[in-house]
């Protein structure tokens, strides 16, 4: 149809659809701080980073400085003000208050600020994890890759992307690779909570010139070039493609900026030659120089362009449906429905009751 | 080797790092593959103090590379041009004069063009990366060819990454 | 969001108070997002130029405010405007800053601008041509027709600039924004096609306003300098001592000397520097961070050695490594007085986009604003022949200035009027605008849109008092003390309300004649469920009807002993009296007001003679006019009373100064009996003005007209009803329409005027008896079957 006047172009879509207030308003973000990072389970690093005695890994949550400390193979995590580096050996925790925490769903610590949690993370996670549970927690698992990114974006962009295959039309490597009956057959399953997995297809590698196949070194009990997908609320993502696994955790830097941190992680048996092909079918699609991330980033970061702080609220579409398969964008709407529960608004029309509710907090 | 064919050689070896930088600055690939032999390997490596571990970013021989590269056209790049600035600080060439090695430090610069916000930042020259070049030569008749580049980078911060061997 | 933004007149900045942005001021960051809503977002970007996309799918991207844009050329070579964001997820569709759409992008297909993010793509117009799996995720619900990009206000004009507007409905149209501006540059720059030739940027730490005051700093004190509407200004300048090459490669038309620069608000610049033509465009950043993009552009067509010497001339004077150059500008020598002229210049039109006052100290000197002034009568110098003043932009003032032109009058008009802001039409003030939500004043009810003024080169100066009259140097002085030439002066100061002794200063009591008394009126009405209204004219009843239809109560208070005593007839004030009564309104006749009292300084409740007490919210006086003609009698210009009265005139409207004349509801024919102030009186007036200055043929006299609507009830009425002479007495006639009537007032068999309700045929046949002298019979023209028209015989 004919172009859009401003009134056609901020006119209520047909379709399911949220504000862009909800990626760009300060209030909203200090709420977000508040009601969800504070809250939440997050990921904070892996076990295999801090293998010995006194290791220790610091991140930070909710602007408080955590640390994860190995104290005797115990992992144990501190709220920690002073921490001014990411990881080390030998921490004096007296007088640091302690969080708690969980190692779970390979290898992964878990962490929360919130002093009292009503789940424990098996809980939180509410069975999201199960599809790849067997491939992550037969065999211990080890951080090969680390690198970050901070990108001048709304965090639950990144999270929305990870989130929708519907996007699979910027990834060339994708398309040749992917499109067939098998891949339009992969479901999006919502679990509670607001997290979501993408059930697995066979990917054929060998579509794309120079790439091979991955079935040889797939993880424990994984059938050959299978691809599963958890993505966790509100914006860790878990990743298993054939025979690389990946997460990436965001950190929330402002509405309009995040850090996103990557890591790639092989078996620790591997042999140097098994580590080698893990590292290279992981940075092929996933490393900083990789084919897909490059492409999801500058996604993510022409979306933060549009919506920076002070831009006109406008709709923004997640109105697939394809019977949950993996271009319907039910992961979004599944995703926002619980994002609007933790802060008691509408997507749809965040500001409006977000003031309501600060109101009756004050 | 002669002490001057040993300086004759080690000035050969800086002027191919150079000209390899001019080429890749031009993403004139064929260019650089030509300077390298049949059996070069490319990497991007980089230390984490964060995991504690050394990592490699990217690798790929000359045939990966050359396929990757072909396919650029059909991906989402971010075209900003890279521009490095080389120094090569030591040249060390065989006893038998049949291979060398060098190590070249390496900053590059991100001039930004499509990357984010055009009419904004398009223009606009940031710090990309800061490295070495660790490079192994092959000399097959007096004439040097890079048998392995490690682009070794301090970074850990990447933010979009590339789709280029830097 | 807000669409379609108005300048509010409210709150605009006054120079003479305070001229600088300090602490007072907002929250910086909360000011910058304000600033892109208000300014940026409603007003003409010149975003790039035509070169830069000469060919079919060419675009350019940039962005005006925040917002992201694509200029793209169709294939049928016309430039569009597009939002560059993604209907589907907000993606920044292109990101390149320039390139062709006829190249398929990694996502997409040749000639299709393609979002590569889920491949959807568009044409050049912004019609949205593929949905990736459209019908599979989107069924019936939704498909490309309802995925078209946002296109913008796009014009490309005045040197081939392409220029955007972010506002659907722009409070100017693109030749209203910057046609005065551009009028020097205009011919030079469209003499032949251009391209732009050099392109750079720089950042600046600093803010859109903070900018804003910079801006002065580059007016030399030897230039002329000129202002004009939405805080543009130019500057005029002759180079001493040019080299050779600046002589000789001009642009394009031949006064290498010359420099011109326009300002458009609130950062675009326009230089004309002899070879070459220089833009510079800001875009605000962040709120401590702006960015200046200058480009040079050139004549499309020239020889490499005039390009590469045109080329020397621009890097030398105003090139990024200029200070390395050979031909070093000479410092500019400045003065205190211009830079403040054309701070408040711009501050002015912040002010008036922000709707709120730049906070901070006062820094103004009233010289400053007479040097303004100065530039804006400075300003018609194309214009030869005899200049005539206009004193007041009332209906009678551009009624006037209009008929001089439409009289072939070629010298110089210009308009003085101490309001903020456009004349407007003032019948609405007490109807329907009342009724209205907003603060601000609608462009329909504009007298004239800008663009008139432009074309008919008639320069209206707005919030500019005129002081004092000198018939013997033929001279008025302007807001302070400076001072105009007048060929010939008219006056057209219309009137002024009377007030009740009591309700001067009082709060909650207002007066209606001005489009900002209306606006204050309905303000207060928004706040207020009672009004007492004190007179029974047609202001005071218009008024009365359009409050009621607020649903206020609304008290109406009359001295005399009907409503529309000295205007209307008998039947027909009874008529309306009654519809009033209908519509709820307590009408008093023939009580007078005893007394008006006031709590904490503000209108509480009359006391009436009969000593009865009417509280209200509010109270509105409507008890007529008094002609201000202070001016003229201070010049000692012949008025009905020594103290004042209307300005006596002759049948030219012609003052007791034969230079001097005076139009509308200010003046008075010495052989009139009674003043009659309607539009009809200002039009006809001042055609008699324009007849007798520009010696052509007076016009032909029209039947006074006037008409009023009062609830649903549309009244027009022609011919002055005597309401003195007993003589007269009136017919009714019915109507074919439902509530329809006319009163047909007759002196013996003359019919001397015509009062309809609600049928506007009838008004027309009686006009036309009337014009032409008609009397139809008075016995037979109750009859609906008598025709007045076909029936009644001419008299002469």
């Amino acid at each position: 149809m004919a172009p859009r006047n401003h009134k056609n172009w901020l006119s209520t879509p047909k379709v399911e659809h949220i504000s862009s207030e909800c990626y760009n308003n300060y209030s909203i973000y200090e709420q977000e701080i508040e009601q969800i990072f504070a809250k939440v389970w997050v990921p904070m690093c892996h076990t295999s980073e801090m293998y010995n005695d006194g290791d220790f890994r610091s991140t930070q949550i909710a602007h408080q400085n955590v640390v994860a400390l190995n104290v005797k193979g115990d992992i144990q995590v501190f709220l920690c003000p002073s921490i001014d580096r990411p990881s080390g050996n030998g921490l004096n925790t007296d007088g640091l208050k302690k969080l708690h925490s969980e190692v779970k769903h390979g290898g992964m610590i878990w962490t929360t600020l919130d002093p009292n949690p009503s789940q424990s993370v098996e809980e939180w996670t509410c069975g999201a994890f199960d599809c790849i549970a067997d491939a992550i927690d037969t065999e211990e698992m080890e951080v090969f890759h680390y690198h970050k990114a901070i990108i001048d974006t709304n965090y639950k962009l990144w999270h929305d992307t990870n989130s929708e295959f519907y996007h699979d039309f910027m990834h060339y490597f994708n398309r040749v690779s992917g499109f067939n009956d098998e891949y339009f057959a992969r479901k999006n399953i919502p679990f509670d909570n607001g997290h979501v997995n993408v059930s697995t297809f066979t990917v054929n590698y060998e579509e794309y010139e120079g790439f091979e196949d991955r079935g040889e070194l797939s993880f424990p009990n994984l059938p050959p070039n299978q691809w599963y997908m958890v993505d966790l609320f509100p914006g860790f993502n878990f990743n298993l493609r054939g025979n690389a696994y990946r997460s990436d955790t965001v950190t929330p830097l402002g509405p309009n900026r995040v850090l996103i941190e990557f890591r790639g992680y092989g078996l620790k048996k591997d042999t140097p030659e098994e580590r080698n092909t893990r590292v290279k079918a992981h940075n092929s699609i996933w490393g900083p120089f990789g084919r897909n991330l490059h492409e999801d980033l500058i996604g993510v970061a022409g979306q933060g362009t549009t919506m920076r702080e002070g831009t006109e609220a406008r709709n923004i579409l997640h109105g697939r449906h394809e019977n949950s398969t993996i271009h319907d964008e039910v992961g979004m709407r599944h995703y926002y429905e619980a994002w609007g529960k933790f802060l008691g608004v509408s997507p749809m029309n965040p500001l409006a009751m977000l003031q309501e509710n600060v109101q009756a907090a004050e | 080797m002669t002490h001057e064919s040993q300086a004759n050689m080690e000035k050969s070896i800086e002027k191919l790092i150079y000209r390899a930088a001019l080429a890749l600055d031009d993403h004139n690939w064929d260019d650089w593959f030509k300077l390298c032999d049949n059996e070069f390997s490319y990497s991007i490596t980089s230390f984490s103090p964060e995991i504690n571990k050394n990592m490699t970013y990217f690798s790929g021989n000359k045939k990966e590379l050359k396929g990757l590269m072909d396919m650029l056209p059909k991906h989402n790049t971010d075209h900003s041009p890279l521009h490095r600035h080389t120094s090569v600080y030591t040249v060390d060439v065989a006893d038998d004069g049949k291979t060398a090695d060098a190590i070249s430090s390496v900053t590059i610069y991100q001039n930004m063009l499509d990357g984010i916000n055009s009419h904004i930042d398009s223009g606009e020259s940031r710090l990309f990366v800061i490295g070495k070049y660790i490079d192994k030569f092959k000399i097959t008749d007096g004439t040097p060819k890079f048998m392995s580049r490690e682009t070794k980078i301090d970074n850990r911060r990447l933010d979009k990454g590339s789709h280029w061997p830097l | 969001m807000e669409t379609n933004k108005q300048i509010p007149e409210k709150g605009a900045y006054e120079a003479s108070s305070k001229n600088s942005f300090g602490d007072g001021a907002k929250a910086s960051k909360q000011l910058f997002i304000e600033e892109q809503q208000n300014i940026l977002k409603n007003i003409w970007v010149p975003v790039c130029h035509e070169s830069e996309v000469p060919e079919p799918y060419d675009f350019r991207t940039s962005s005006i405010g925040n917002e992201n844009i694509i200029v793209c050329r169709a294939p049928d070579g016309k430039i569009n405007a597009l939002l560059n964001v993604c209907p589907h997820r907000g993606m920044l569709i292109e990101r390149r800053p320039q390139g062709s759409f006829l190249e398929g992008q990694a996502s997409g297909n040749p000639k299709r601008i393609t979002c590569m993010f889920h491949a959807w793509q568009f044409d050049m117009r912004g019609n949205c041509v593929y949905v990736a799996r459209e019908k599979e995720g989107y069924q019936d619900r939704f498909c490309k027709d309802d995925a078209g990009l946002r296109r913008l206000r796009c014009n490309v004009n005045f040197g081939g600039f392409v220029w955007v507007n972010m506002n659907d409905q722009p409070v100017a149209s693109l030749e209203e924004w910057v046609g005065d501006a551009f009028s020097s540059l205009e011919g030079k720059i469209n003499s032949t096609p251009l391209e732009v030739v050099h392109y750079r940027k720089e950042f600046i730490d600093t803010d859109l306003k903070a900018q804003l005051l910079k801006t002065p700093e580059k007016v030399d004190i030897h230039s002329k300098h000129s202002f004009f509407n939405f805080g543009h200004f130019m500057t005029e300048d002759r180079r001493t001592g040019a080299n050779t090459d600046r002589k000789k490669n001009s642009f394009p038309t031949p006064d290498a000397m010359q420099s011109i620069r326009v300002n458009l608000f609130p950062g675009f610049s326009f230089h004309l520097d002899g070879p070459s033509l220089n833009v510079a465009t800001v875009t605000p950043v962040n709120e401590n961070r702006l960015m200046v993009e200058h480009k040079s552009l050139v004549p499309q067509v020239e020889s490499e050695t005039d390009r590469s010497t045109r080329t020397r001339f621009y890097n030398a004077n105003s090139g990024p490594f200029k200070a390395m150059g050979h031909d070093k500008p000479k410092a500019a020598v400045q003065n205190e007085e211009k830079k403040q002229a054309v701070a408040d210049h711009l501050l002015n039109e912040w002010s008036r986009w922000m709707d709120q006052h730049p906070d901070g100290e006062s820094r103004l000197s009233d010289l400053t604003m007479r040097r303004r002034r100065n530039a804006i009568l400075d300003k018609d110098e194309d214009l030869i022949g005899p200049k005539v003043v206009v004193i007041g932009a009332s209906h009678a003032g551009i009624a006037l200035a209009d008929r001089l032109r439409k009289n072939g009058f070629s010298g110089k008009v210009a308009i003085f009027d101490r309001q903020v802001g456009g004349p407007m039409e003032r019948p609405p003030l007490s109807k329907g605008f009342l009724l209205g939500g907003g603060e601000t004043v609608e462009s329909k009810s504009l007298l004239r849109q800008k663009k008139w003024y432009k074309t008919n080169k008639v320069r209206l100066n707005t919030q500019t008092s005129v002081q004092a009259i000198d018939v013997k140097n033929k001279t008025v002085t302007v807001n302070n003390d400076d001072i105009v030439k007048y060929d010939k002066l008219v006056i057209a100061s219309g009137a002024i309300p009377r007030e009740l002794p009591d309700t001067v200063g009082m709060g909650n009591s207002f007066t209606l004649r001005q489009p900002s008394d209306a606006n204050a009126i309905r303000q207060a009405a928004n706040n207020a469920d009672s009004v007492v209204i004190i007179g029974g004219g047609y202001i005071g009843l218009e008024v009365a009807a359009s409050l009621r239809k607020k649903g206020m109560d609304v008290t109406v208070i009359e001295a005399a002993s009907r409503i529309l005593a000295r205007v209307a007839s008998q039947p027909l004030a009874d008529h309306l009296e009654q519809l009033h009564r209908d519509n709820g309104v307590t009408v008093f006749t023939g009580i007078g007001v005893e007394k008006i009292n006031k709590e904490d300084g503000s209108f509480e409740s009359v006391t009436l003679s009969n000593g009865e007490k009417i509280k209200a919210d509010m109270l509105i006086t409507g008890i007529g006019v008094f002609p201000d003609s202070k001016l003229a009698a201070e010049a000692g210009i012949e008025t009905q009373r020594d103290d004042g009265g209307a300005i006596l005139v002759n049948e030219m409207m012609q003052t007791s100064d034969e230079d001097v004349f005076a139009i509308g509801d200010v003046a008075i024919r010495r052989d009139q009996v009674i003043a009659v102030e309607s539009v009809h009186n200002a039009q006809e007036t001042a055609s008699i003005a324009a007849a007798a200055i520009t010696n052509t043929l007076a016009p032909t006299l029209q039947t006074p007209w006037f008409w009023s609507d009062q609830y649903d009830t549309k009244l027009q009425s022609v011919g002055i009803v005597p309401v003195q002479d007993e003589e007269v007495y009136q017919v009714v006639r019915p109507s074919k329409r439902e509530h329809g009537m006319s009163f047909w007032s007759y002196k013996g068999l003359e019919l001397v005027a015509v009062e309809v309700v609600n049928d506007p045929a009838t008004y027309m046949e009686a006009r036309q008896c009337l014009d032409t002298k008609r009397s139809p019979d008075p016995s037979q023209i109750s009859s609906l079957s008598y025709s007045p028209i076909d029936s009644g015989g001419g008299r002469s």
